[in-house]
């Protein structure tokens, strides 16, 4: 056990978590040169594209040092506030975290806040300096900021191009002189941290382990602590990174354990891992994760609902954080509400139905979950708000609130303080991170910040402004719903639920963009903005002049037609609400009011 | 039985070339001998015995610059019609032999390009004829022919479309006012209203006529009814095919048929339905029905036990409508 790192990688995004990963990879031997693709560790397209991961994969790494052969287990984690529980059970199944610095940006929002999850967890952090090979690269004054910000000591940091290659021995033999080897016993009940999942066509769902103490293998019979459920051990491995079945896992190690579990519902995350007979304690830390952003999908053809429904169904396979159950919307039919982790998880999930399952699907506004208190003393959770009570039934709301931390160089603090103020955020305080860094503090409601916010933190810190946030429970708020009528008719897809003291500039500027989005149909199309019964706003679509074709005399009908299916095909990204036409991307520019 | 069948000749000679048209035309008249000695063959070739020729319709192109001789020589290959027989000719270019010459060859129906009742905008269409030139044309057709037509245009940037005089109305049966378009579409977004007197009916979109001369070839094409185009860029639809000949005036070629799905017929049938005044079959619109009282309530179509007609509103969005029923 002496021989066997288990650790991870932690880093804001773009500090070269994943290129620093494929280095390790590469000089270990583990992955040839030849086969290494960019960034291996990111499987799926859509994460390599953005150059974020999204699901974890440890990878066992030989490393021969000092004539000894170490076992070094990588615990890939993803970087986005979205999957900050997953992350904290990947760090759970470590004993070191590797955290890397970009040597031109410092220490950034995500490097703070993963690097205190890992310290929360008890890991040995090791830093790394990275990007030395760019112009712009301060190694000694991000040394400087490692300690004084993070407060780790980062004199012995080696200072690295994982783009490059340059210095990547150091970081191995770091990890082997400065990181502690598991601990454990080989003798006990099987102890076994679950720390991810996902879904194997042949093998049913993959659970991703850390023993702590016993030994699993094939045939042994399993129980998951907090489910309470039993499973048969069919297969256990490691990861190089291919699947690589071995006989048996013990105290210390890292692997994947298979036991013919048929969906990854059946499992959850943190969960501890034992065996039926000789159950051991559970392992601390367990929560189970709720989805703090929920959305209406709609698939555009109301027929394919069906294939709708399986592609959800298999997204679920692979992730277990991904909840959703049937919704009927009397504009848009039969589809799904969607909770998320957050924004990002949304954006990940809708682009993968819309590329992997060639789905065309809409998307309603995003929303949160609230308390409704009605008159008769019932209590609703709500996240759909055309599922709000009528309005004269409704006592009061209670909606999510959230800690908000923005970082900040001093000159963007007057903008970020108008931006939070603007979304209702209360301050907090205000801390002196370094010479160059300021940390805010708000109180701030979560439907303020799910939209656009990030954006516009960007937009108004020039990029250099970074946040975290935490649920901060509930709080009383004077909400309401406003309603958007097409045609005189209510049109459900497009209610949302917001704070009174914006409905107005809200329901003018949704019912201006709509105006613009709805092109011209056959008849007028009135565009309303409503609470309660009362008209706040109202735009007018015209209806077409003309829309015909010309002549069609000297036979030619073959030429016509291939017009109007051209038209038909414009269509085809429209969907109908009542008796107009939306384009699907009505529902998303909505968000952007 | 014969099966009915119609005809369509193209002349694509002109003497100018006008911008608007999207026809296949040209002004090399000198090749004139040359194309006609091809067409006539061409017609010759095609077997006409399973067939009685219902209309026959000469279109262009200017088929009046064609002299009677050769004329008559184009008819010489044709089998006998007995029914409408039409030429379009051009105002400047008919005259009293050429009239004696269509009578004799057994054309009933003369369809004239007058295109504009103003100096003005015919100047800025680039035509070769003025108003004056027209209205003597009318005439002369008149005193030969009790089924003439006329052409207009609509919807000029800049100009405004004026009404036929009455004193015109009462020569004429027939008159086809088309928007002037771009890409073949009507967008634009003028659209002139039209005001004939009630006895000159909008049987098409296009096309206004006095009760019992609605054209009958054009009704042909809209009703799905066979016929055969003979002639550079002539379009056919025979044995449930459509087909047609390449553009090349003097060395045009038939095409490989476009194929159609029993879909593609239906949406065709639904198209050309409600460009009429008679409308679409109910039965061609199986689950369309929530669909058509929505048209109904919004006053873009009427609907009776077995048709859906489109109204005057509904015949400006007919694309809409379409799109809505297929």
């Amino acid at each position: 056990m002496k021989k066997i790192r288990n650790f991870c990688i932690v880093a804001h995004i773009d500090h070269g978590k994943s290129t620093l990963a494929d280095r390790l990879l590469e000089v270990t031997g583990t992955v040839a040169k030849r086969d290494m693709e960019a960034q291996l560790l990111d499987s799926m397209d859509l994460e390599r594209e953005r150059g974020i991961t999204i699901k974890l994969t440890p990878t066992r790494m030989l490393y021969h040092y000092k004539g000894e052969e170490y076992v070094l287990n990588l615990i890939d984690t993803p970087g986005h506030v979205d999957f900050t529980y997953e992350v904290s059970r990947s760090l759970a199944a470590c004993e070191g975290a590797i955290l890397i610095v970009d040597a031109t940006q410092g220490v950034e929002a995500q490097t703070l806040s993963n690097a205190y999850l890992a310290i929360d967890n008890n890991l040995e952090i090791l830093p790394v300096i990275n990007k030395i090979d760019l112009p712009a690269a301060d190694v000694e004054g991000v040394r400087r900021e490692i300690e004084q910000v993070v407060g780790v000591s980062a004199a012995l940091a080696p200072a690295i191009s994982a783009k490059n290659g340059t210095n990547i021995d150091q970081v191995l033999e770091q990890i082997i002189e400065l990181l502690p080897a598991p601990t454990g016993d080989e003798n006990k009940p099987l102890q076994a941290l679950l720390f991810d999942c996902y879904y194997n066509n042949f093998l049913g769902a993959v659970c991703l382990v850390r023993l702590f103490n016993g030994t699993v293998k094939v045939g042994d019979k399993i129980k998951m602590l907090a489910t309470g459920k039993e499973f048969e051990v069919t297969e256990v491995g490691f990861f190089t990174p291919k699947q690589t079945p071995c006989e048996k896992l013990s105290a210390g190690d890292v692997g994947y354990v298979c036991a013919s579990i048929k969906t990854v519902n059946e499992i959850k995350i943190g969960d501890t891992i034992t065996t039926a007979a000789n159950p051991c304690e559970p392992l601390p830390g367990y929560k189970e994760v709720l989805p703090v952003v929920f959305t209406g999908i709609y698939p555009i053809a109301g027929d394919k609902y069906g294939e709708l429904k399986d592609a959800l169904d298999k997204l679920k396979l692979n992730d277990a954080s991904l909840e959703f159950t049937k919704e009927t919307s009397t504009a848009l039919g039969f589809g799904f509400r969607v909770g998320f982790l957050g924004l990002l998880h949304m954006e990940i999930i809708t682009e993968r139905l819309e590329r992997e399952f060639n789905l065309d699907i809409i998307t309603t506004a995003p929303s949160v979950n609230y308390i409704v208190h009605t008159n008769d003393g019932r209590t609703l959770n709500v996240s759909n708000p055309s599922n709000l009570p009528k309005a004269v039934e409704i006592d009061y709301y209670e909606e999510p609130i959230v800690a908000l931390k923005m970082w900040t160089p001093p000159e963007y603090i007057g903008a970020l303080m108008d931006l939070a103020t603007n979304k209702r955020g209360v301050f907090i305080d205000m801390q002196h991170m370094d010479g160059n860094r300021t940390l805010l503090n708000f109180k701030i409601p979560l439907n303020e910040i799910v939209y656009d916010f990030f954006d516009r933190m960007k937009s108004c810190s020039h990029g250099y402004a970074s946040l975290d946030y935490e649920p901060a429970g509930y709080q009383r708020a004077d909400l309401v719903k406003m309603d958007i009528l097409l045609n005189g008719k209510i049109c459900d897809a497009l209610s949302l639920i917001v704070h009174e003291s914006v409905a107005y500039s809200k329901g003018k500027a949704l019912a201006e963009r709509l105006k613009d989005i709805i092109p011209r149909q056959m008849f007028e199309v009135p565009i309303q903005a409503a609470i309660g019964g009362k008209i706040i706003a109202r735009e007018t679509v015209k209806a077409l002049r003309k829309d015909v074709l010309a002549k069609c005399y000297g036979g030619d009908i073959t030429r016509k037609m291939k017009l109007l299916k051209k038209q038909r095909a414009g269509k085809k990204k429209m969907r109908m609400l009542g008796n107009v036409e939306i384009p699907s991307e009505a529902f998303v520019e909505i968000l952007k009011i | 039985m014969k099966k009915p069948l119609s005809v369509y000749l193209h002349f694509p000679f002109c003497e100018k070339r006008c911008g608007y048209c999207d026809f296949v035309s040209c002004t090399a008249t000198q090749d004139i001998d040359a194309y006609l000695q091809k067409l006539c063959a061409e017609i010759r070739a095609f077997d006409f015995t399973p067939y009685q020729v219902r209309t026959i319709y000469l279109g262009g192109g200017t088929p009046s610059l064609m002299t009677p001789e050769q004329l008559a020589n184009v008819f010489a290959c044709l089998p006998a019609c007995d029914g409408e027989v039409t030429i379009e000719c051009n105002p400047n270019s008919l005259t009293r032999a050429k009239c004696k010459a269509y009578q004799r060859l057994g054309i009933n129906r003369l369809s004239l390009g007058v295109q504009s009742f103003d100096d003005a905008t015919l100047r800025d269409l680039g035509r070769i004829h003025d108003v004056k030139q027209a209205v003597q044309a009318i005439n002369l057709a008149h005193e030969f022919f009790d089924n003439v037509s006329i052409d207009l245009i609509k919807d000029i940037p800049e100009h405004t479309f004026v009404t036929p005089p009455a004193e015109i109305l009462a020569l004429i049966q027939h008159i086809s006012i088309y928007s002037l378009t771009k890409d073949d579409h009507c967008v634009l977004d003028t659209d002139e209203p039209v005001n004939l007197p009630a006895d000159f009916v909008r049987y098409e979109v296009s096309n206004y006529a006095r009760a019992g001369y609605e054209s009958r070839h054009n009704l042909v094409y809209w009703t799905g009814g066979e016929y055969i185009g003979f002639g550079a860029g002539a379009h056919s639809l025979l044995n449930n095919q459509r087909f047609c000949n390449s553009s090349a005036i003097l060395t045009y070629r038939r095409e490989q048929p476009v194929p159609r799905t029993p879909a593609d017929i239906h949406d065709e049938q639904i198209m050309l339905g409600l460009r009429l005044r008679s409308g679409v079959a109910r039965n061609l619109l199986v689950g369309k029905d929530a669909e058509i009282q929505m048209l109904a309530e919004h006053g873009l179509v009427t609907v009776t036990p077995e048709r859906v007609i489109a109204t005057a509103a509904g015949l400006k969005v007919l694309n809409q409508i379409w799109l809505r029923l297929v």
